[in-house]
C-alpha cells in the first residue's frame, strides 16, 4: 500500500490529514502514534476506503484506492476502537458471518471462513453466545474474527487496548502478534507504547494531522514526549524495551540497536509515480514544521 | 450491556423459540385482530395463555410488568378517559364529570385488550432473533410489486435491535442524572427534556457507528441470506392458533 500525499479536510473546513505519505510493506507491523485528535482514526478510516480524501492518493497493490473500494474493504480490514460499534450480530456466530454474507459466498464458503475465523481467535466455543454478554477482551477479539473471516492482508487497529484489562490486553497482544507471524501486515496506534513496541518494525508520529517522523521505533523513542506521546518507562531508565507480557516470544528482536539515532529521511522508488521520480517515504525532519490543524 | 428488559432478544429453547419467525407472524396477527372482538371469557382464557407462555419463554412476569410500567400508565390514561366519556348508568361524579359503569366496563374491556395485544408483541421480540424477522419480513414482501423488501427487512431489523438499546441507554441516561439530583426536579418537562436530548444525542452517535461498521465490512443488501429453518411444529401450532382465533372471536 502506498499513501501519496493524502489530505483530508473535514465538511466544516478544518484540516484533518495534512500531505501524508508513506507505503505499507507485506511485513510490517507499524505503531501509528500521537495525542489526541492528532488524525490517526481519520488516517485509518481513509485506509480502507471508508472515509475519501480531500487530496492525494492511496494505492493498493498498485491501483487507486477509489477505484477498488469494494476490494480495499476485504483486504484492510480496519478493527475499531469501539468493539461494540463493529458487532452487528446478535450472536457470536452471526457476527463473524456478517462479513462473508456480504462477500455473497456461498453458504459453505461462509461456514467455513466463519469456523476458521473463530478458531483462530479461540472464540469457537462461545459461537453461541450474545456478543453483549462477552467481556472486552473476548468483544475485542470478535471484533478482529469478523475482520478475519473477510480473509485481510492488512490489519488495521485502532486503539485496541483501551478498556481493556490486563489480561485482555495479554490475550489481545498474544492474538495480534500471532495474526503478524501468520503473514498479515499489522497497522496499530496506542498512546500505550510499551505494550507493543517490542514487536514493531515502524512507527508514524502524527502531529496535528501531519506525519512528523516514520522510522523504526527505537529511533523515535526520544521525540515522544515532545509529541506528548509517553516514553516507555525502560526507554527512561536507559535500558532495552522489553516485552510487555514478557512470556511471548517477539517476532524480532530489537535489542541490537540501542538508544536513539540520528534521523533518516530516506527516500524511495514509488513505482506507481512517474519513472525516475522519488517521493519521500516520511517528512521526518526534526525540524519539520507542523501546521496549524483544527479537529472538528 | 444489561439486556434485561422485555423489548430484546433472550436466547432459549422454548416452543417460541424454536418456531419458525414466519408462524409466529402470523399467529400474532391473527391473534391480535381477534381480540378486537374478543368477550372476556376468551380475554381470561389468552390471558392464561400468554402468562404459561411467559413462563414457558423463560420470561419473568414481574419484569414484563417493570418494563412497561410507562405503557402502563397510558393504559391507566385510556381506562379514565373511557370511564367519563361512555354513555350508562352514572355511579358518581367528580366536578360535573361522570362516571359510568358502562364506562368502566369498557374501559377496563379495551385496556385488558391493549394489553394482551403488547404481551404478544413481547412474547414474539423476546423469542425472536431480528435477523430471523429481517428474514420473514424480506419473505413476505418479497411478492409485492415496488416494495424494496431487503431495505424494509433491514429497517425492521435495526428498528429491533435499536429498541432495547434505547430503553438501556435511556436508563443510564437517567442513572447519571440522578446520580447529580436530577430527580429533584419537579417540572416534568424539563425532566423530559434533560432525559430526551441526552438519549437522542447518543441514540444518533450509535446509530452512526453502526452504520459505520456495517460499511467497514462491506455490508450490501445483495448479500447472501440464511435460510429461514422450521422446527417442524409450525402446522400444528398454526391449527392451535386457528382454533383460538375461533374461540376468541365468537365466545362473548
Amino acid at each position: 500500500m502506498v499513501v501519496d500525499n493524502l489530505s483530508h479536510r473535514y465538511g466544516n473546513g478544518t484540516p484533518g490529514l495534512s500531505n501524508i505519505s508513506f507505503s505499507v510493506y507485506r511485513e510490517d507491523f507499524i505503531i501509528v502514534a500521537g495525542r489526541n485528535g492528532s488524525g490517526k482514526s481519520t488516517l485509518f478510516r481513509h485506509l480502507n476506503g471508508l472515509q475519501s480524501p480531500t487530496g492525494g492518493r492511496i494505492y493498493l497493490h498498485d491501483r487507486p484506492l477509489e477505484k477498488q473500494k469494494h476490494m480495499a474493504l476485504t483486504k484492510v480490514g480496519l478493527i475499531f476502537q469501539d468493539a461494540d460499534t463493529q458487532i452487528v450480530g446478535e450472536t457470536v456466530w452471526e457476527d463473524v458471518i456478517f462479513g462473508p454474507c456480504n462477500l455473497k459466498l456461498s453458504s459453505n464458503d461462509i461456514h467455513d471462513r466463519g469456523v476458521q475465523a473463530l478458531t483462530a481467535m479461540n472464540l469457537l466455543h462461545l459461537k453461541n453466545r450474545d456478543p453483549s454478554t462477552l467481556s472486552g477482551g473476548e468483544k475485542r477479539k470478535l471484533a478482529i474474527a469478523g475482520v478475519l473471516a473477510m480473509k485481510p492482508e492488512i490489519l488495521v487497529f485502532d486503539e485496541p487496548f483501551s478498556n481493556l484489562d490486563y489480561p485482555g490486553t495479554r490475550d489481545l497482544i498474544a492474538s495480534v502478534v500471532s495474526l503478524h507471524r501468520a503473514g498479515h501486515t499489522i497497522i496499530l496506534s496506542t498512546h500505550d507504547l510499551e505494550k507493543i513496541l517490542f514487536y514493531a518494525t515502524r512507527m508514524l508520529l502524527l502531529s496535528r494531522g501531519a506525519l512528523v517522523h516514520d522510522d523504526a521505533p527505537l529511533v523515535l523513542l526520544k521525540h515522544l514526549e515532545s509529541l506528548g506521546i509517553r516514553e516507555p518507562c525502560a526507554s527512561r531508565l536507559g535500558m532495552d524495551i522489553p516485552a510487555w507480557d514478557g512470556d511471548a516470544i517477539p517476532s524480532f528482536s530489537l535489542c541490537d540497536q540501542t538508544g536513539p539515532r540520528k534521523m533518516n529521511t530516506f527516500t524511495h522508488k514509488n513505482p506507481i509515480m512517474e519513472k525516475g521520480q522519488d517521493i519521500p517515504l516520511s517528512t521526518s525532519h526534526e525540524n519539520t514544521i507542523i501546521p496549524e490543524v483544527h479537529h472538528g | 450491556m444489561d439486556r434485561s428488559n422485555a423489548f430484546a432478544y433472550q436466547a432459549g429453547i422454548s416452543l417460541l423459540h424454536g418456531l419458525d419467525v414466519r408462524c409466529k407472524l402470523v399467529c400474532m396477527a391473527l391473534v391480535s385482530l381477534s381480540l378486537l372482538k374478543a368477550g372476556m371469557v376468551a380475554l381470561g382464557g389468552l390471558s392464561l395463555i400468554f402468562f404459561c407462555m411467559m413462563i414457558q419463554s423463560g420470561l419473568h412476569p414481574w419484569q414484563v410488568m417493570k418494563n412497561l410500567k410507562y405503557f402502563l400508565v397510558l393504559l391507566v390514561f385510556v381506562f379514565i378517559s373511557r370511564s367519563i366519556t361512555t354513555m350508562g348508568d352514572p355511579i358518581g361524579s367528580f366536578m360535573g364529570i361522570v362516571v359510568t359503569d358502562d364506562g368502566i366496563f369498557e374501559g377496563g374491556m379495551v385496556v385488558w385488550r391493549f394489553f394482551l395485544v403488547m404481551i404478544s408483541g413481547i412474547l414474539f421480540t423476546v423469542t425472536t432473533r431480528p435477523s430471523h424477522v429481517k428474514a420473514a419480513v424480506q419473505w413476505f414482501l418479497t411478492p409485492v410489486p415496488f416494495v424494496p423488501e431487503k431495505r424494509a427487512g433491514v429497517m425492521v431489523s435495526l428498528f429491533l435491535r435499536f429498541l432495547p438499546l434505547m430503553v438501556y441507554q435511556a436508563r443510564q441516561v437517567s442513572l447519571a442524572q440522578r446520580s447529580r439530583c436530577g430527580h429533584l426536579e419537579r417540572n416534568p418537562v424539563k425532566r423530559v427534556k434533560r432525559l430526551a436530548l441526552p438519549l437522542l444525542k447518543s441514540m444518533v452517535q450509535t446509530a452512526d457507528g453502526l452504520a459505520l461498521g456495517m460499511t467497514a465490512r462491506g455490508y450490501t443488501e445483495n448479500r447472501t441470506e440464511l435460510p429461514l429453518q422450521p422446527s417442524g411444529r409450525e402446522l400444528p401450532v398454526l391449527v392451535f392458533c386457528i382454533i383460538i382465533n375461533v374461540f376468541l372471536t365468537f365466545c362473548h
